[in-house]
């Protein structure tokens, strides 16, 4: 179902024929339903405005005003203190049987491919794909909750210190990340970010990768947002940007699609910094070997194709595309064609498997390419 | 960086609503009303059920108002009680009718699963608390600074005026062009600056 069709029907434009295959669409798993979910969520916080322009508040304030003043009547004749010890009994005993429960879990060995989730108290969680959990903190409040691929953190809590979570997503899968401050992240394969469950007010906003990832950052010019990757920080104040920061790669990548951002290398003293300024649609290369940085225009759809799932390369050297491929399937690839590794290629994929992407190699180029018996893929010349 | 937003969480504010005040409630009705009708009207796809299930939230919060604590998160709390209240909706609106055909049944189960989405509700909760936080922030900084340092911090004018470097009667301007601002541009807080000015 595409998002247009659920969304016509969230705003309730579709006609019954199309409502009800949106329906049965939502009701046949889990994953749709939490996808619908999103998409509903999204609208409705989209919306307020529409709704504000239409109620007459002082009326329904009238309305309220009427019968509030019958309760404070009656009220005055019954004591409240009966009503609040019994609810504070029902909600304490509550709360005593559900730690006790966690508390009686096993450790569970945490499977090699899962996407993980390390809390503060460096317990790690395994957050299954399409199902949903909950973040708690120390007090046992909830500061974050999962939906499907997607965990969302709450903007309300206080916290005094910074308290960090880590997500880590395994290769062949992608997550969805909603920091307290509204900042959208989107983790690609093979990469971990560790961020604060709450950002703090006096304070800059900071989070650390490895790996790459879209960020989506939540304007607040009071506080800059500032990615740790690898030799590279990241300083911005509200904007979208794709940071590729993979310890194997040779390069960390900092590609602006909106806004502004600052880069500087990390380790430099703070007055000696150089910074460089970034702008939409240009990129920008650390050579982690000699920590030079390059500014090149470039193809932000190149970029940030990963996020819908495809895999895009131009004029792209083989030896880079297998890493790619390696990450975004979450195989072992070993190319004994060292010929090959400097050829360029340009070439998109979406939905294909991996036999089916190096057989499109194949094609052009006289490869042939196996599993061997520990399930790694070799590629030798024809 | 006190200065960003006005705290309605303010603790002067929430023993207000404890004791019953009638123009707190207004101020807090005037402030959230319209945003949580637009959520209920979410989750239960229906104008007419939202109207009631917001009246009667109000009426809870004012019936239970005791049960505020100073540390309530008042954002938190009436999303919660709103929230709580349209899943009450749905399930006794089940009860009510037992015969309802395989599409309702149907909707009724995508209602009801949205409405336990947690991560869903985060979202919405979050807005709508940026939301409220926008509209107040609507003033210009320096004024609501010193709006805020006196009206909800309770300090005394010339307590401000020596902290921030300004003269008494600086403040005395501020705060009067905080009013006349927010009365332009946000004829539903001038019940909270009464609140305060009575304080």
């Amino acid at each position: 179902m595409s998002t247009e069709e659920i969304l016509k029907y969230i705003k309730g434009d579709a006609s019954t024929e199309e409502a009800k295959q949106v329906e049965d669409w939502i009701i046949s798993s889990d994953l749709n339903a939490k996808k619908y979910n999103l998409l509903k969520s999204q609208f409705i916080a989209a919306t307020f405005n529409q709704t504000t322009d239409t109620v007459e508040v002082g009326r329904e304030y009238e309305a309220f005003s009427k019968k509030a003043q019958q309760i404070k009547r009656i009220q005055g004749l019954r004591s409240l203190l009966k009503y609040a010890a019994s609810i504070i009994l029902v909600f304490g005993t509550g709360y005593i049987l559900y730690t006790a429960n966690l508390d009686d879990q096993e450790p569970v060995p945490i499977p090699e491919n899962a996407i993980t989730l390390q809390t503060a108290d460096d317990k790690i969680m395994v957050i299954s794909e399409n199902g949903t959990a909950q973040v708690l903190d120390k007090q046992g409040n909830i500061v974050g909750a999962q939906s499907g691929s997607k965990l969302v953190y709450d903007n309300a809590p206080v916290l005094e210190e910074l308290v960090y979570n880590t997500l880590t997503v395994p290769y062949g899968k992608t997550f969805d990340l909603q920091l307290s401050d509204g900042t959208k992240v989107t983790l690609n394969a093979g990469s971990s970010i560790k961020y604060p469950v709450k950002f703090l007010k006096d304070i800059h906003r900071e989070v650390f990768l490895i790996g790459e990832a879209f960020f989506d950052v939540a304007h607040d010019v009071e506080h800059q947002f500032v990615v740790n990757a690898d030799q590279m920080d990241i300083t911005v104040l509200g904007t979208k940007f794709n940071v590729s920061s993979y310890p194997e790669d040779a390069m960390v990548n900092t590609v602006l699609v909106e806004g502004s951002v600052q880069i500087s290398p990390t380790d430099e003293d703070q007055d000696m910094k150089t910074n460089t300024r970034l702008e939409p649609g240009f990129k920008a290369s650390l050579e982690k070997s000699n920590g030079q940085v390059t500014i090149d225009e470039a193809d932000i759809s190149l970029h940030t194709a990963w996020i819908n799932g495809k895999i895009v390369f131009r004029h792209t050297p083989f030896k880079n595309i297998v890493k790619k491929l390696e990450r975004h399937y979450d195989v072992e690839i070993i190319n004994n064609n060292q010929l090959l590794d400097n050829e360029v290629f340009t070439a998109s994929f979406d939905i294909e498997t991996i036999e089916e992407v190096l057989a499109t190699f194949s094609k052009t180029y006289p490869i042939h390419y196996q599993y061997n018996e520990i399930k790694q893929l070799v590629i030798n010349s024809n | 960086m006190e200065s960003r937003s006005i705290n309605i969480n303010a603790n002067s504010f929430i023993l207000l609503l404890r004791k019953g005040d009638n123009r707190a409630f207004e101020t807090l009705f005037r402030l959230y009303y319209d945003k949580l009708f637009h959520i209920a009207k979410g989750y239960l796809d229906s104008h007419e059920d939202a109207e009631g299930v917001v009246q009667n939230t109000f009426l809870k919060i004012w019936e239970y108002r005791l049960k505020l604590e100073v540390s309530t998160n008042l954002n938190g709390y009436l999303y919660a009680m709103t929230k709580n209240a349209c899943l009450d909706h749905l399930k006794h609106q089940k009860i009510k009718n037992n015969y309802i055909d395989l599409r309702q049944h149907k909707k009724r189960m995508i209602q009801y699963q949205f409405l336990k989405d947690e991560a869903a509700s985060l979202l919405l909760k979050n807005e709508l608390e940026r939301k409220i936080i926008q509209g107040l922030d609507l003033l210009p900084e320096k004024c609501k600074k010193v709006f805020v340092k006196s009206r909800m911090e309770g300090l005394k004018h010339h307590e401000i005026a020596k902290l921030m470097g300004i003269s008494k009667r600086t403040v005395d301007n501020h705060i009067a062009n905080a009013l006349r601002h927010m009365r332009l541009h946000l004829r539903e807080f001038l019940s909270l600056i009464f609140i305060i000015l009575l304080k």
